[in-house]
């Protein structure tokens, strides 16, 4: 029988095949420093497009002009847009920086100074399905990488025994997309994102068969090894199937590590109780966060947790007073306890946290109480490794209607966040189609401001 | 404001249906209806989607929500039935089975085989046009844009194949000397899985063996073998699949509602078919991009159009610009599927490398301006009648009904309500988006004006005003019913044959569009007269060339004209194709590209030679294929000689075969052929195996599943994996873990990878764990004799008998289980069986 020991020692991180090798060729990751204040990313991935006027950027001018009809060419999804409706929160200014955050976001409001507020994002979709795509991937198209399996693509992974790019979706839903969303696109499959959940399994087939004993398996997995060995010593020079068996040893590994990983059972009350995860309306968001702070621990290159799904969202056509402050109630703790734990493990720095949806709403209403998708001005923000604390970029009209100041676009966050992870994204590419992909494509620029 | 009943009804509202299994054809059908007031009502009357100016807006486009048929037909009521109802009891006739779809499609296409050849006959063809070749030929032009060159074979001493005799002159430069031949047993396992994706049973090694072995008979031997494999129907099912990753097929829309097509597949029985009947590949493209104005009544040819059809699609409150992604996405999946170029780079400038400018792009895009989506009955033959009319009275008497039901409901609902009688009264007149009171009322009201599924009660009676009409209905629809036959397959398709100009949109922007372009074909493969507008027009058979309309039928017919149209680069593109299936690399290695970036082809020859063959032949692909799999340099062994990682490390002069995986369908699909489970039904409605719970996500509004979660494991899943539905939202994990693509983009190779989440899969899935099991039982059903199990699970899996030495480990793990624990050896048996199908030998042909 197959030891611990030997599976270890077998290790090795060798991806990629001769198969694809001239492909790799004509593609470049050449020129990347690595070197960037940033190891991993946390994306937290608002789902449905939360308000930032109601959040994040306060528009007093809605005070003047709510019930009334709005004085200009509004564009929104739905045809008929209501009347201006004033925001129904109220907004205080926190911290040294004095940002503005409203009253739904008591805890997190108290890391303005580690944060820094995009206020001027734009998106090229109004729809979720194709916004989702275009914040994500860069296209409004489908099949395109996820900057996720950019940013593996170009650093690996620093753990063999976890995937280097995982991705969690709400327990309500996942979005309306699926699980392709972060997908590697035209990248090998290897960079694509893994899915993960705080459940039994939490990787798609991560669990043993209920008909094997876990003896029985690790019998299995041995044999398999040694019929491999034999087969390629039939086969001799062929560095894939060498691959292919590491391979098999590492996944007999993850079967441990992802549990390990996942097993919240370790941490002290002290860690629960910062994500709230005692208290159920965050139990499940706070849950995945803590876990995104242990996958950072274990050298997880990028980590993105979904916020709603299809199911229940940020997308609040109607009731948004009810359901944004539900969910951000849901949301709140946990990111503050996140921010919080990853500073006092000096985990901040190396870090890069980000905040956003697939866009922002209109400050128009609709069904009384709702807003419409806008796509043309909205906020994200950044925190953590190599950001500067405590500032804010761009600005959108006095109504938060469109980007006026500094617009910034899915292409320069991309920028930003492959820049923070010390890769330049017009470097990185990948021949598909007749072109050296990248997840840029010429269009992204750092958005300097916000760098530390 | 109509919005508001939209918000009120698709976000609070939820599904009566609990867990969702597919729709069926007969759900599909209930999936769009306009009612009274002008709302669009989603599926099963629960949800309104749409306005109605949206409704028609999309109609004028002739895409309906979900890319459906325009009609509709039948109240909700039977929500509830089963879902393969026997067609004859409550006899739907426009709602057949699946089964009774498969067997239909199965028909169709029989026939269509039989009329094959007389139909290339009366395929309307352009008037003989000057055959001046195109654009001067000058030093600095790109090798791909030339005509077909005329190559002569090399004179190799000891090579008699053309194939061997262009690879040996080039390979000689490497210093290499080619493999020897592989041994038969690995030969035939090759040949087998490259021609039809399925290793080869026991018998057929038996009978093929001997003759196979070295000898003056043995290639005439291997001749007759490849012949019998290219017979087979797998051959199509096998090769069917390359062309699907091209065409992005898939059978949903994607994006945000990710609504299933349940009319999709008769494209992918087209290319199934198409392949396994050698239609020429001139036709084989021709009917993709025109194939409903070339030959509408012909079944295949409709069906043909799929391909343009297959693109992504958003539903979902779809955008002006929209309608140009999807055209962008049609043009670019042309350019790269069929040209290997990267037209679609120039949607915003002309593009950086290749001749090809903004303009150019837009002269393609007005070719399809006018094409849009539509579903169309196949017809059985030719002569058969067009069920569209036949089913006409009845839709129509359906249609009146339900207006009828929908009254009632809507008058109970509002009668009901604690309103005074004169809110009642203005909730009962039509909607007026400018009328505020009511739009309030509406508001309030609970979506009143909503029939729900539910809501469609059996013993439902008329309103007062409607009993003589409803009386009427009733026994009319009965009848009607009970005459009409069952409706055949349809087809998601394309229609629109008007020569419609479009506008330059620089930057890719909607807002852009200024210049007005008619249709025009690439100028880098025209001749110097059929630059400028109108020139099209030359490719036009004789018939529509006074109307200018048909800028589809003129682009098949440039698209595949070797002389002077693009028909050089076609075959060149598909040939490279073919020959990167078997080696692994083409000659030309990115095989979507053929632009000014590409290397210069590894063969350059050859690639013309082969090129010219596939012409010269009448476009026949399996003349390409026998071409291929008789050379040496296809049967030489897969041995990696040291000098080989030197000289020729990525095979690119194929100085051996390449030991490749088994794509994701390849391997599921042996699977299933060595458990004896294969199911080899052809053709028909989507299948949908089971997958893990925890890989089926729920759609929006619906709170339904998306992919069904009863279905279980026997015969009716066991089949091809060609044949399970490609959801785009929610692929087959197994299946994409091993590198399937999701229908997003064309895809010109898979790039085969290897993960450990890959392994886990293989490891725990439990498709593999109860197939292995089922294979253990088998085989100790059969023999109690442990070596006569292990040598038949030997046999079949690998197609030869375990050594001793293997045989020894074997037991030596039987041995070691048993003294483990408490195990059956028939247990044991299935771990092992499931190990043997997750090595190396088993995933890798070589």
């Amino acid at each position: 029988m197959i030891s611990r020991r030997d599976f270890l020692t077998h290790s090795s991180a060798g991806l990629g095949g001769l198969a694809w090798s001239t492909l790799m060729a004509q593609s470049s990751r050449g020129a990347i420093a690595a070197h960037g204040p940033a190891k991993s990313v946390i994306w937290l991935f608002m789902n449905g497009g939360p308000s930032h006027i109601d959040l994040f950027d306060p528009k007093p001018e809605l005070e003047r002009w709510d019930g009334k009809l709005f004085p200009g060419d509004v564009d929104t999804l739905f045809p008929f847009p209501g009347p201006v409706m004033k925001s129904p929160f109220r907004f205080r200014q926190h911290g040294d920086s004095g940002a503005w955050v409203s009253e739904l976001f008591p805890h997190l409001a108290r890391h303005v100074d580690d944060i820094a507020f995009i206020r001027s994002c734009t998106t090229e979709a109004k729809n979720h399905g194709a916004a989702l795509y275009n914040i994500n991937t860069g296209s409004v198209l489908m099949g395109a990488p996820h900057v996720g399996a950019w940013a593996t693509y170009g650093l690996g992974t620093e753990n063999d025994d976890l995937p280097g790019f995982i991705a969690m979706f709400d327990h309500r839903s996942c979005p309306e997309t699926g699980v392709q969303l972060w997908g590697s696109g035209f990248l090998p499959g290897q960079y694509g994102g893994v899915t993960l959940r705080p459940a039994d399994p939490p990787v798609l087939y991560s669990r043993r068969p209920d008909r094997y004993s876990p003896a029985g398996q690790a019998v299995q997995i041995d044999l398999v090894r040694q019929l491999n060995d034999r087969h390629a010593q039939r086969l001799p020079n062929c560095e894939e199937l060498h691959q292919r068996s590491r391979a098999l040893e590492r996944a007999f590994r993850m079967q441990v590590s992802i549990p390990e990983l996942t097993n919240i059972q370790q941490e002290d009350a002290a860690s629960r109780r910062l994500y709230g995860i005692d208290d159920p309306p965050c139990r499940y968001f706070g849950t995945q966060l803590l876990m995104a702070r242990r996958m950072v621990e274990r050298g997880v290159r990028f980590i993105q947790i979904y916020h709603g799904g299809a199911v229940r969202n940020w997308d609040q056509h109607s009731r948004l007073r009810q359901e944004h402050a539900a969910l951000s109630y849901e949301t709140d703790r946990p990111i503050a306890g996140l921010l919080q734990d990853l500073k006092q493990r000096g985990l901040l720095d190396s870090t890069l946290v980000v905040w956003g949806g697939e866009f922002g709403r209109t400050p128009t209403s609709q069904d009384f109480d709702g807003r419409d998708h806008n796509p043309h001005g909205f906020t994200m923000w950044m925190a953590g490794g190599g950001i500067r604390g405590g500032t804010a970029v761009g600005a959108t009209d006095e109504f938060g209607c469109r980007a006026v100041e500094r617009p910034v676009t899915v292409h320069d966050v991309h920028a930003t966040i492959l820049n923070r992870l010390g890769i330049d994204a017009e470097q990185l590419s990948f021949r598909f189609g007749g072109r050296d992909q990248t997840l840029t494509n010429g269009l992204g620029k750092t958005i300097g401001e916000v760098l530390s | 404001m109509r919005f508001l009943l939209f918000l009120t009804a698709a976000f609070t509202c939820l599904g009566t249906w609990g867990a969702l299994h597919r729709y069926t054809t007969a759900e599909i059908h209930r999936l769009v209806r306009v009612d009274g007031e002008g709302n669009v009502w989603d599926a099963r009357e629960r949800t309104c989607v749409d306005t109605v100016s949206a409704f028609f807006r999309n109609r004028d486009q002739g895409e309906l929500l979900g890319g459906q048929s325009e009609w509709l037909v039948s109240p909700a009521a039977d929500d509830d039935s089963p879902r393969q109802a026997a067609p004859s009891s409550g006899r739907e006739p426009l709602f057949p089975s699946d089964e009774h779809l498969r067997r239909h499609m199965q028909r169709i296409l029989d026939a269509a085989a039989a009329e094959l050849r007389d139909v290339l006959q009366d395929q309307p063809q352009p008037a003989s046009t000057s055959r001046e070749r195109r654009h001067p030929v000058s030093e600095e032009a790109h090798w791909a844009f030339l005509p077909l060159r005329q190559v002569s074979i090399p004179n190799e001493p000891f090579a008699w194949h053309p194939i061997d005799r262009f690879i040996r002159q080039r390979l000689k430069d490497t210093g290499l000397a080619p493999n020897p031949p592989a041994p038969v047993v690995t030969r035939m396992r090759r040949l087998s899985y490259d021609l039809r994706g399925l290793p080869p049973n026991a018998e057929t090694i038996e009978a093929w063996q001997h003759r196979l072995e070295e000898g003056p008979e043995a290639p005439q031997a291997w001749a007759e073998l490849v012949d019998n494999y290219l017979q087979d129907p797998a051959f199509g099912e096998h090769w069917a699949r390359l062309w699907l990753d091209l065409a992005r097929y898939a059978d949903s829309d994607g994006y945000e509602l990710d609504e299933f097509r349940p009319h999709a597949y008769p494209y992918r029985d087209f290319v199934i078919w198409a392949f396994n009947h050698d239609l020429p590949y001139d036709r084989f493209v021709q009917w993709q991009i025109a194939g409903d104005e070339l030959l509408p009544d012909f079944a295949p040819a409709v069906a043909a159009t799929g391909f343009l059809a297959a693109a992504p699609h958003n539903t979902f409150m779809p955008q002006p610009v929209e309608r140009y992604d999807e055209l962008h996405d049609q043009i670019d999946t042309i350019g790269q599927a069929l040209l290997g170029l990267s037209i679609g780079c120039a949607r915003c400038h002309d593009h950086f490398y290749d001749p090809i400018s903004i303009e150019d792009y837009y002269g393609l895009v007005a070719v399809f301006e006018s094409a849009t989506r539509t579903t169309r009955f196949l017809r059985a033959e030719q002569s058969a009648p067009d069920y569209a009319a036949l089913a006409q009275p009845l839709i129509d008497a359906e249609e009146a009904l339900h207006e009828l039901q929908v009254a009632r409901i809507r008058a109970d609902k509002i009668a009901r309500l604690d309103f005074t009688p004169q809110e009642k009264e203005l909730l009962l007149q039509p909607v007026d988006p400018h009328n505020l009171r009511q739009q309030e009322l509406l508001a309030r009201c609970g979506g009143c004006l909503r029939a729900d599924a539910a809501d469609f009660e059996p013993d439902l009676r008329p309103l007062p005003e409607h009993e003589d009409q409803w009386a009427e209905l009733t026994p009319r629809i009965a009848n009607l019913k009970a005459t009409l036959p069952m409706a055949p397959p349809q087809v998601l398709s394309i229609q629109g044959s008007e020569a419609r100009p479009t506008t330059l949109q620089r930057g890719g922007k909607l807002e852009n569009g200024d210049t007005l372009l008619g249709p025009q074909f690439l100028p880098i493969l025209l001749p110097a007269d059929a630059h400028g507008s109108g020139g099209w027009r030359r490719w036009l058979p004789p018939v529509w060339q006074s109307a200018a309309s048909h800028p589809r039928t003129a682009m098949a017919y440039w698209i595949t004209d070797v002389e002077s149209g693009a028909g050089a680069l076609v075959a060149r593109v598909i040939v490279n194709r073919l020959w990167q299936q078997y080696f692994g690399t083409g000659f030309v290695s990115d095989s979507n590209d053929f632009g000014f970036r590409s290397a210069v082809p590894s063969h350059p020859d050859l690639l013309e030679w082969l090129a010219g063959e596939l012409v010269r032949s009448g476009w026949s692909l399996k003349h390409l294929h026998r071409l291929i799999v008789t050379s040496e340099t296809y049967q030489q062994s897969s041995r990696l000689q040291p000098e080989h990682l030197v000289q020729d490390p990525c095979n690119q002069w194929f100085s051996r075969y390449p030991i490749k995986r088994l794509s994701a369908e390849m391997y599921r699909d042996s699977v299933l052929w060595v458990t004896g489970n294969l199911n080899s039904e052809m053709y028909g409605p989507s299948i949908f195996p089971p997958i893990p719970l925890e890989a089926i996500y729920t759609d929006d509004y619906e709170l339904d599943a998306k992919w069904p979660t009863d279905v279980e494991e026997g015969p009716a899943v066991w089949r091809r994996s060609i044949y399970i539905a490609l959801r785009r939202s929610n692929t087959v994990p197994l299946l994409t873990l091993l590198d399937a693509p999701d229908g997003g983009k064309c895809r010109g190779r898979r790039i085969p990878t290897t993960t450990p989440v890959q392994m886990l899969a293989l490891m725990n899935s439990p498709f593999l764990v109860d197939q292995a099991a089922r294979m253990a039982e088998q085989l100790s059903e059969t023999s109690l004799d442990l070596e006569v199990q292990i040598q038949t699970m030997y046999r079949r899996m690998f197609q030869r008998r375990a050594s001793d030495e293997e045989l020894s480990l074997l037991y030596g793990t039987i041995v070691q289980r048993r003294q483990q624990e408490d195990v059956y050896d028939s247990e044991v048996l299935a771990e092992i069986c499931h190990a043997l199908m997750i090595s190396n030998e088993f995933l890798y042909i070589d």
